[in-house]
């Protein structure tokens, strides 16, 4: 096992990192910017090194400057959580090239199914059906050509996008060069890597999303989630398992899994997303690292997936070989975003900051805490767990009427509508419920 | 920095979204902090941060530019003398060296690290004192 693992991460997944770490005996080295110094990640962490200021840019992907940080702690192995790098194929080789274990597939592996652009592809020459879109975009006469063809509304995706970044939708062709720009400009800062495709948008679809953890002598498949409440493309209610699914479904959407990694050799944590439309799974995208929601399936699956990610990068047995699923899991993100002003990133200090008790909690942050305009807007994940979906809705009800906030605007509100909802409660959502919940309540109160 | 600049400053930052924020400019450096009560004219508050010992003796910190290894080609000596634009020091980083300037000329007071300890960001790594 390994002795001492860096986190290249910040916020609640570095806490939830830590915590795993600690729990195997690793010693835990966090690195922050000079806007993360008072942090609760970098408090909890064994060791500390600060790698830059407070852009992202200069800090969390400043992959020689976490390097270094790694060889002066002397860490053995990396763990990227989730955003900045952890789907960055350069740096999972840099880090192995330092003589540290990258805790996720190797680069290779990153640069196949990552990729969105090569995941698709590979999706398709493996026969999943996929959702009608394009290649990579080079030129603006190729962009008009290939979304003329698609026709609109069409998504414009960056090729390392996720969590909302680099996905912009576009009406027509006025709007097109418009949001290919932002999206390209998006993809540059956030990802280091401009390039985009395009994908035809679907009205009434779901989104639901295939757990996976690959050894090497088998693809474990632990569960599956249906992350259809989103918003601006941004999944703000998770649940575990998709209930939505019949069990020819389910056996149909593991089949599809299988039939795209089993022979990719694919050793480390993994999703497969799929958009659900009408009975028919279309592959999406795949995610070569932990993701936000991963607690869900931890409570549905009895798995603690950190650990057992940890474990696989070392190659130490899991201690398990199969996994059974009981229960149903919610997961609510509680953003710093006021659901009163449009949505607005809101910052500055939490002069309360109260979460619930008796459901699990998953955050970075405390009273007094600051929220800083330079990362991301999670403030915390609030997961509930229980014996059936009604019984999980009802916790969720208790648990949001606990959360009290201050000096921040957040999406509480939002979180409360969504959950009170008549689709919500019946199952009967998709994947563009969130917004239209929200306008039909707006307009209920100005009426 | 003149009062004019720092007066230019504030304004621009008043119209900024942020509650508080920490500005080095040149050896000065600046803490903003807004208060919350929208309903008033925005409080600003300006006190420069610069430390007792660094406004009487005239003394700065350099601090590291990078996360690295530090090396000093020679031995630095208290008391000894540098100019502005004179390296002093360098960080390696993934076996690169990359040099660090005095920006300004005086006397080496205190020397925090050694040769060959790593350091982090923002870690201050000598201090300089004017020559008088």
């Amino acid at each position: 096992m390994f002795k001492k693992v860096l986190i290249a991460n910040r916020g609640e997944i570095a806490v939830r990192i830590i915590k795993a770490c600690h729990q195997l005996n690793i010693v835990a080295v966090a690195v922050y910017s000079t806007a993360d110094r008072q942090a609760q990640f970098v408090r909890l962490a064994d060791e500390s090194v600060c790698i830059g200021p407070a852009s992202a840019k200069n800090s969390y992907l400043n992959r020689e400057a976490i390097l270094m940080a790694g060889i002066n702690t002397n860490a053995d192995a990396v763990h990227p959580g989730y955003g900045f790098l952890s789907e960055d194929e350069l740096f999972a080789q840099m880090c192995e090239e330092c003589g540290m274990t990258w805790i996720g597939p190797q680069a290779s592996l990153i640069h196949d199914f990552s990729d969105k652009t090569n995941s698709r592809r590979i999706a398709k020459q493996r026969g999943l059906p996929i959702i009608p879109g394009s290649g990579m975009i080079t030129s603006e006469t190729q962009l008009y050509d290939q979304a003329n063809k698609l026709g609109y509304p069409i998504l414009l995706k960056a090729s390392h996008g996720g969590g909302g970044k680099g996905i912009r939708m576009a009406n027509s062709a006025k709007e097109l060069f418009a949001k290919y720009q932002i999206v390209k400009e998006e993809a540059d800062s956030s990802f280091l890597d401009g390039s985009i495709y395009l994908e035809r948008d679907f009205e009434d679809a779901r989104h639901i999303e295939v757990q996976v953890l690959g050894l090497p002598d088998k693809l474990l498949i632990l569960g599956d989630r249906d992350c259809s409440l989103q918003r601006h493309r941004q999944k703000i209610i998770e649940e575990s398992n998709a209930s939505v699914l019949t069990k020819p479904e389910r056996q149909e959407l593991y089949k599809l899994v299988h039939q795209l990694l089993d022979d990719a050799n694919y050793q480390s944590l993994g999703t497969v997303e799929f958009l659900l439309v009408q009975h028919q799974f279309y592959f999406l995208e795949m995610n070569t690292r932990l993701q936000v929601e991963h607690s869900i399936t931890e409570e549905t699956s009895g798995v603690d997936i950190v650990q057992a990610q940890i474990k696989a990068a070392a190659h130490n047995s899991l201690g398990f070989s199969y996994v059974t699923f009981d229960g149903h899991a919610i997961e609510c993100r509680l953003n710093a975003e006021n659901d009163l002003t449009n949505f607005v990133f809101e910052t500055g200090k939490l002069q309360t900051f109260l979460m619930p008790t008796g459901v699990r909690v998953d955050t970075g942050l405390q009273s007094g805490d600051k929220v800083t305009p330079f990362y991301d807007r999670l403030l915390a994940k609030i997961i509930v767990y229980a014996p059936d979906r009604d019984q999980a809705i009802r916790q969720m009800q208790k648990a949001l009427s606990q959360v009290e906030v201050c000096g921040i605007g957040t999406n509480l509100t939002e979180l409360k509508r969504v959950v009170a909802s008549q689709k919500f409660v019946t199952d009967q959502y998709d994947i563009h419920s969130v917004g239209k919940l929200m306008e039909e309540s707006n307009h209920e109160s100005y009426a | 920095m003149k009062l004019e600049d720092l007066n230019k400053l504030l304004d621009k930052l008043e119209q900024m979204n942020f509650s508080e924020v920490e500005l080095e400019i040149d050896q000065t450096k600046i803490h903003v902090k807004k208060g919350f009560d929208a309903t008033t004219k925005q409080m600003v508050s300006v006190k420069p941060e610069q430390s007792q010992r660094d406004v009487t003796s005239d003394e700065f910190v350099i601090k590291s530019p990078m996360v690295g290894i530090v090396h000093f080609e020679t031995p630095l000596k208290n008391g000894q003398k540098v100019s502005a634009g004179d390296v002093v020091a360098q960080i390696e980083s993934m076996k690169l060296f990359n040099d660090v300037t005095s920006p300004r000329g005086g006397l080496i007071d205190d020397v925090r690290v050694q040769d060959g300890d790593s350091v982090e960001f923002d870690q201050p790594l000598l201090s300089i004192k004017k020559d008088k």
